[in-house]
């Protein structure tokens, strides 16, 4: 009995059309992504040294995770549809009269649904081999393949998910007799995968997170996230450990689910499910006597206006929406999905490195990523349930009979879904005020909440819902409707893939690829409003073209052959109707095509040709004056978000030869023009680069004046080309101001060794120390800020002018602030005693971490004029901008511009392992006013060294002074797995410090660098290492070209190392050397309550990374080793009760070793480098705990 | 009040032909279609009733012509499928609201009194806080009448309403349907014959999706008058009987004995005796002829 049951339901399934439908969707996607990694779409053939392979295990398991949730949503289409045909088709009532034992029933359903799914599944494999075969594939991509991958794949994690969230849906629907209960396990299962993806922050709690991660994803990433290239392309995934634990765990859930469900499932045939409120028993007795009287019925009014139409279409809507808010699935999803988003508000993990105060845009903005997702699956779904909903409650031929209009029928289900988005977008607004409230913050946006909820996210909820309309009417099976709106959803951004780039042809897809719309509290929504409401009306109106087809289309009565629709649908196409439809068209069309033009027009603005048919390696090392006078008048326009500026240049010939050519490079992006006041020629003119020639060259130590003019291109509706914002502008030169010379690539930084460019600081490559002036003005309300001292303000035609000059040296590179700003002022006393202005120019409602910066900012000055030099400004000033130019701070001549993050970032050290980094932020930028502004690199490979491996040193060492040890090693920590999850990504070879460009790679000079000058200050000795910097910064201190090297610092502190320490020295700035530390096993033996002696077995393993993190044990090619040779001190710790009870550096000269120490306390914890001083591959395993 | 049927064709996409070439008029009154299962009734009545097209063939009420402008129909039609269901959970009385909207009723006063009006008429008044998806089969099909009022039809359509109804369900409902059909059009379809006897000014049947006989019950008995005959068989003599006469129908008596009814001109055997026409015979000769 169990295989005749068992096998009906497969052949059952193998009827449906809808089987083979999923099937070759799983396979079409299979091929598609791994045609993706193959390189079957890219161009041009992979020449990267060291390729991440398509075919390797972690791929394979990457390109199954993508599709996890899309096999989970089958789940309850499969499993869900197995039981519950019984109770739709009511068949179980006589099904359920039949002799079959329960066990063999319950069973044989599930079983069949799982063999269904198991062979649905295969398909997703079935497709990924196919993609390798696929013309256009790069064989260096590839790898081989090996069935093993995929047999780990499946039977690890695919099979095993399957079989336990199969289990809980099954049951879920086999006892409340609703297949929607089974979509709600579904969406609560990544509901709980999302948490606690979010709670993995760092090492520290993974391994119990880990366990309960539905997918087993977590714990893979455990052993998996360190993995450089060369171990992704060459290991097995680890079935291990927490992995196995985990798959365990979810099964034994699913199995345990399984068995109460069957002994609660029974063949009776009402409901057991949990019910809030029991309907009170009453008797319904029939009269059964009485006769008729005559019908006189009253007379009512009845009224098929348009307009009474409308009205039943918002009261129907009404009766849906009810419908709704009732049903079980929308309460349970509403109630998981509230708690979400309370739980992502709350910030566990944040997004940026830096938690932030709850504002009203970061309330908004994290939803967004999943609580969206959420509202358009309600939204597939119950666009379904309620077009199915008459059909299934058998009441269709009432409805098809009565005089309603078809429309309103079609719309009234449109209008209850929007009511249905509209309650859910309220609670993302009802969370948020929640979290403010909870978290005291109280700066409520009454207006931004309802404009992002209700104007911005709607439209593009609506636009969904119009689509949602058409497919579950088009498709008489609401799940197949279901699967394939939501296939359609994700696979929309990824028709660019397919060659359909323009996103006019993207359902309800923003502007571009990339488009964020980001809200900033000075600026607001900024210049992408416009095209965002331009494409959601866009959409929006095609979306009614949608709706119309749906009505067009709709089931109205029994017969829902193909041809009876036709025949309708020519019925429905009438004049009036035909007339509606031609106008959405043609606007739909219109609009598209304006939105066009618009783009076009663009595009010619902004790409600039820069192929030059002339000797770049020529022009590059051509001898130019060098500019020695900035003058500038900058006039801002922030309501029109452009700008204007008239500038002057002094250009000396700073060289022993006569310079007969003047090579000029203006900015892309920007319109320039210019004036010499000597006469020359052109010789060559393209666009952004002019070659003039001299007609009297100019002579050593003569002058010449340029004059310029710049503004921005002009800005077009959907496009802003100018870096002005209507609130917290950040301009720097850089953006604008024309250069002598040329580079051919200014973000290319010339290599360590190439002796020319040691003539060019990093900062700019025309000028060397020069005087600055500038004028700037802005908007009446607004203020404007240069480098420099202010020296005159004025208004006139109501506009503020503000005059800056500088006295001291400064570098060519400067900025302009302009914006409604409130000052918070300090003072400081330099080394001499001299009063040192310090000003914050912030966002008048932005007062919350002023205090902080203040401190950071006297903190960073402090530490550098003690131990380095005085600081050679007598003001500094920290300027917010906002936070759609970016998330970042810079450092120019006294100025700070600094983004708005900053300034609504949430520093609570109230917590343990808590972290002041916007303390440290500070001090590392006005850091830059001595390393990178008084000692200044050339522009060459491993300049950031001096610039932000020191900066960074000083952050910690500031956090070091006014916190304590614990909260560096927080820091530290941080950096050493940021600098590892960084490197693992890489396949090209990582350059040292003295020589890494910092170009794509910035975790060398930010993270390593200052992990290695922290560390060497450690092994040296503070005061030591910092003298030894003091005397490299006297030696360099604003000396003109040829400018300083990271080698020449490098070398200048190896000299002064001790020779024991040297090879440290040499290990950290000159090679790329990492460790690989533990503590093999330790015993401690009690010898008196206050004598212990602690037995430490230890592994010390260092090496060289090599290509793609390949590990090199030998600089002399020998294989078989182990480690490099060990001369090394290393620290090794002993702990009791969180407390550090011994540390001291002990020498190492082998592998293995071992060492005893004794304590005066009971240990219970023993580390080998416990602060993380070394860059060691694998922190977990640095610490051991004693039983 | 005219319902005018013509050249009315349909067939499914499975083949079966379920509507042959129908021509049909109807007049004010109770109209009964009488038939088999499975004669193209139900698809006869739900295309009139715009829930279904048909492939070739017109359909005017009136002046409606209801195939091309469905709306207008609808807005006079009341009709009842042989089954219906209703939403779960939700009372009578919101129901025929949510009717009453989709109706045109748009007006919320307007709206109660006339739910009020038609719940009482059905008898459902005491019951109308009641989810009507837990009401009794006879209760249900008054509540069907009672959402069919509410735009107070003039063409009324009902599939074979009394299946399954008992004795006092069946007559309150037929009275409640002889109301109507006092000054409307009233098409019903059954196959209990008593049905068309009690209620009917005209009657049709029909076979094979074809009209077999078009008259009005009355004139439809006086032709067979004197043409009915009867006779008492054994159950052995059963067989050679249906060989040799027009056999309409048999029946048992109490001794295990057969009743035949035969259809002839001029009595068939000397042991016949004439007998009275029922409606019944009317049905089965039509049947008969067709085969």
């Amino acid at each position: 009995m169990f295989t005749s049951i068992f096998f009906f339901e497969i052949k059952y399934w193998l009827k449906q059309p809808s089987t083979y439908v999923f099937m070759i969707i799983m396979t079409l996607l299979g091929t598609g992504v791994m045609a993706g990694y193959a390189g079957v779409f890219d161009d041009a053939v992979s020449t990267q040294p060291i390729p991440k392979l398509a075919n390797s295990a972690i791929n394979i398991h990457r390109i199954f995770s993508v599709f996890k949730e899309l096999l989970l949503i089958l789940l309850p289409i499969v499993f869900g549809q197995t039981i519950y045909r019984d109770f739709s088709s009511g068949v179980h009532s006589v099904f359920y009269s039949y002799p079959f034992l329960k066990v063999n029933f319950y069973l044989a359903k599930f079983l069949s649904a799982f063999a269904i799914m198991v062979l649905v599944s295969l398909f997703l494999g079935v497709g990924c081999v196919l993609g390798t075969f696929l013309p256009g594939v790069d064989a260096n991509l590839l790898g081989s393949f090996s069935l093993t991958t995929y047999g780990v794949e499946y039977l690890v994690f695919v099979w095993p998910n399957i079989l336990a969230f199969g289990m809980m849906i099954f049951v879920s629907v086999a006892l409340s007799r609703n297949i929607y209960s089974g979509f709600v396990v579904a969406i609560g299962i990544v509901v709980t995968q999302q948490i606690l993806g979010r709670l993995f922050v760092s090492t520290d709690n993974m391994t119990l997170f880990s366990l309960f991660d539905p997918f087993g994803a977590v714990p893979l990433q455990y052993y998996t996230y360190l993995w450089t290239v060369t171990e992704q392309n060459t290991l097995n995934l680890p079935v291990t450990g927490l992995v196995l634990y985990n798959r365990l765990i979810w099964l034994a859930i699913g199995v345990v689910i399984f068995i109460i469900g069957y002994t609660q499932f029974s063949f009776t045939q009402t409901v057991r499910f949990f019910r809030w409120s029991r309907a009170k028993a009453t008797k319904v007795i029939k009269n059964n006597f009485g006769s008729v009287t005559k019908i006189y019925l009253p007379t009512v009014h009845y009224d098929f206006s348009f307009f009474a139409q409308l009205k039943s279409c918002w009261l129907m809507s009404d009766a849906d929406f009810k419908y709704i808010i009732k049903s079980g699935p929308f309460r349970v999803i509403l109630v998981i999905g509230f708690i979400s988003v309370l739980f992502t508000l709350s910030q566990m993990n944040p997004q940026y490195a830096t938690k932030l105060l709850p504002v009203t845009w970061l309330m908004l903005l994290f939803p967004v990523f999943f609580f969206l997702m959420v509202v358009n699956l309600l939204t597939f779904l119950y666009a379904g349930m309620l077009i199915q909903r008459a059909r299934a409650a058998k009441m269709d031929q009432l409805l098809g009979s009565s005089p309603v209009g078809d429309w309103v029928l079609v719309v009234s289900k449109f209008f209850a879904l929007v009511k249905m988005q509209v309650v859910l977008l309220a609670l993302v607004g009802m969370a948020g005020l929640i979290v403010q409230t909870v978290n005291g913050f109280f700066d409520y946006n009454f207006g931004h909440y309802l404009f992002h909820l209700f104007v911005l996210n709607l439209l593009g909820c609506v636009i969904w819902a119009c689509l949602a309309i058409l497919m579950q009417t088009l498709f008489t099976n609401a799940y197949l409707g279901l699967f394939l709106l939501i296939l359609g959803a994700v696979g929309l951004s990824e028709l660019q893939m397919l060659g359909i780039e323009n996103t006019l042809f993207r359902y309800n897809q923003n502007p571009d690829p990339d488009f964020i719309l980001s809200y900033s509290d000075m600026g607001g929504y900024g210049a992408g409003l416009l095209p965002f409401l331009a494409f959601k009306i866009y959409w929006l109106i095609g979306g009614l073209i949608l709706l119309f087809i749906s009505w067009l289309f709709w089931i109205r009565g029994v017969d829902t052959a193909i041809k009876t629709r036709l025949s309708f649908a020519r019925l429905r196409m009438k004049r009036p109707a035909l007339t509606l439809f031609s106008i959405l068209l043609l606007t739909f069309i219109s609009l598209g095509v304006t939105i066009h033009y618009f783009d076009d027009q663009n595009e010619g603005a902004s790409t600039l040709e820069t192929d030059h048919d002339i000797n770049v390696d020529l022009l590059e090392a051509a001898l130019q004056p060098r500019v020695t006078d900035v003058k500038l008048q900058m006039d801002i326009y922030p309501k029109t978000r452009s700008f204007e500026a008239q500038g002057q240049y002094i250009l000396i010939n700073k060289t022993d030869r006569s310079l007969d050519s003047l090579i000029v490079s203006l900015k892309s992006g920007v319109i320039s023009s210019y004036w010499l006041n000597v006469d020359f020629q052109s010789l060559y003119n393209k666009r952004d680069l002019d070659i003039l020639e001299l007609l009297i060259p100019l002579a050593p130590g003569d002058s010449l004046i340029m004059d310029f003019n710049v503004k921005n291109i002009p800005n077009t509706v959907f496009q802003k080309n100018s870096p002005i914002e209507e609130n917290g502008t950040f301009l720097t030169s850089h953006m604008f101001a024309p250069t002598i010379g040329y580079r051919s690539d200014q973000f290319d930084i010339a290599d360590a060794s190439d002796s020319s460019a040691l003539q060019h600081m990093y900062r700019s490559s025309d000028a060397d120390f020069i005087n600055f002036e500038a004028v700037v003005s802005t908007s009446s309300d607004q203020t404007a800020i240069a480098p420099g001292y202010l020296e005159k303000q004025w208004t006139m035609e109501d506009r503020n002018y503000f005059k800056y000059v500088s006295d001291s040296k400064v570098t060519n590179d400067y900025v302009f602030n302009s914006g409604v700003y409130d000052l918070y002022t300090d003072v400081w006393r330099n080394t001499t005693g001299e009063a040192v202005d310090l000003t914050i120019y912030h966002h008048p409602a932005h007062t919350y971490n002023l205090e902080r910066m203040m401190n950071g900012l006297k903190a960073g000055l402090d530490y550098n004029s003690k131990y380095f030099a005085p600081y050679q400004h007598r003001q500094a000033r920290i300027i917010e901008f906002s936070r759609s130019l970016g998330n970042y701070g810079q450092s120019y001549a006294n100025t700070l511009p600094l983004s708005e993050m900053s300034f609504v970032a949430d520093i609570d050290l109230s917590n343990e392992g808590s972290l002041d980094k916007l303390f440290g932020g500070i001090a590392h930028e006005i850091a830059h006013q001595w390393w990178g502004h008084q000692a200044i690199p050339a522009g060459v490979a491993g300049y950031a060294m001096i610039t932000e491996s020191m900066s960074e040193y000083v952050a910690l060492k500031v956090i070091e002074h006014e916190y304590g040890k614990d909260m560096v090693r927080v820091y530290t920590k941080l950096s050493l797995e940021k600098y590892l999850k960084e490197r693992g990504r890489k396949t090209e070879q990582e350059n040292p410090l003295v020589s890494n460009s910092g170009q794509d790679e910035a975790h060398v000079p930010y993270e390593k660098g200052s992990l290695a000058m922290y560390m060497l200050s450690g092994y040296l000795g503070e005061d030591n290492f910092n003298a030894i910097i003091r005397d490299y910064l006297s030696q360099v201190r604003f000396t003109d070209a040829p400018y300083t090297t990271a080698e020449e610092m490098a070398n200048f502190i190896i000299d002064r190392t001790p020779d024991s320490l040297k090879y440290l020295v040499n290990d950290v700035f000159k090679t790329v050397t990492l460790y690989d530390n533990k503590v093999d096993q330790v015993d401690v033996k009690f010898i008196n309550p206050n004598e212990y002696h602690i037995k430490i077995k230890l592994d010390i393993r260092k090496f060289r990374s090599g290509e793609s993190g390949i590990r090199i044990y030998s600089d002399h090619g020998d294989t078989n080793a182990i480690s490099l040779p060990l001369k090394d001190y290393l620290e090794v710790g002993v702990f009791a009760n969180g407390q550090e009870i011994y540390l001291k550096k002990h020498l190492f000269q082998a592998v293995k070793s071992e060492l005893v120490i004794v304590t005066n306390q009971k240990p219970d914890k023993v580390a080998i480098d416990p602060y993380y001083k070394l860059i060691d591959t694998d922190l977990k395993d640095n610490y051991m705990s004693i039983q | 009040m005219k319902l005018t049927i013509s050249n009315l064709s349909k067939t499914y996409p499975n083949g079966v032909m379920a509507i042959n070439n129908l021509d049909l008029q109807i007049g004010a009154g109770m109209f009964a279609l009488l038939g088999p299962n499975g004669a193209g009734k139900s698809s006869l009545m739900r295309t009139i009733a715009t829930l279904q097209r048909p492939d070739s063939g017109s359909i005017y009420f009136n002046d409606i012509d209801v195939l091309s402008n469905p709306t207008s129909l609808r807005k006079v039609l009341g009709y009842l499928p042989q089954e219906f269901g209703v939403y779960p959970k939700i009372s009578a009385e919101s129901l025929l609201d949510y009717f009453a909207i989709i109706k045109g009723i748009s007006s919320k006063k307007d709206r109660k009194t006339i739910v009020q009006e038609v719940l009482e008429l059905t008898n459902l008044f005491d019951a109308r806080k009641k989810a009507v998806h837990g009401y009794s089969g006879g209760m249900k099909q008054r509540f069907g009448i009672a959402q069919m009022l509410l735009n107070n039809p003039n063409l009324i359509i009902v599939d074979e309403p009394t299946a399954g109804l008992d004795p006092a369900e069946r007559s309150r409902f037929l009275n409640i349907l002889r109301e109507i059909g006092a000054s409307n059009t009233v098409i019903f379809s059954t196959h209990i014959v008593e049905d068309v006897k009690e209620l009917c000014t005209d009657m049709a049947i029909v076979n094979g999706g074809r009209v077999l006989k078009h008259q009005t019950p009355n004139a439809s008995l006086r032709e067979i008058e004197h043409h009915i005959w009867t006779k008492t068989v054994t159950h052995s003599q059963l067989e050679v009987s249906e060989l040799n006469y027009s056999v309409l129908s048999s029946s048992y008596n109490q001794d295990n004995t057969i009743n035949i009814r035969v259809y002839a001109e001029d009595i068939p055997g000397e042991d016949f005796t004439r007998t009275q026409p029922q409606l019944d015979d009317v049905y089965f000769i039509a049947l008969k002829k067709d085969h």
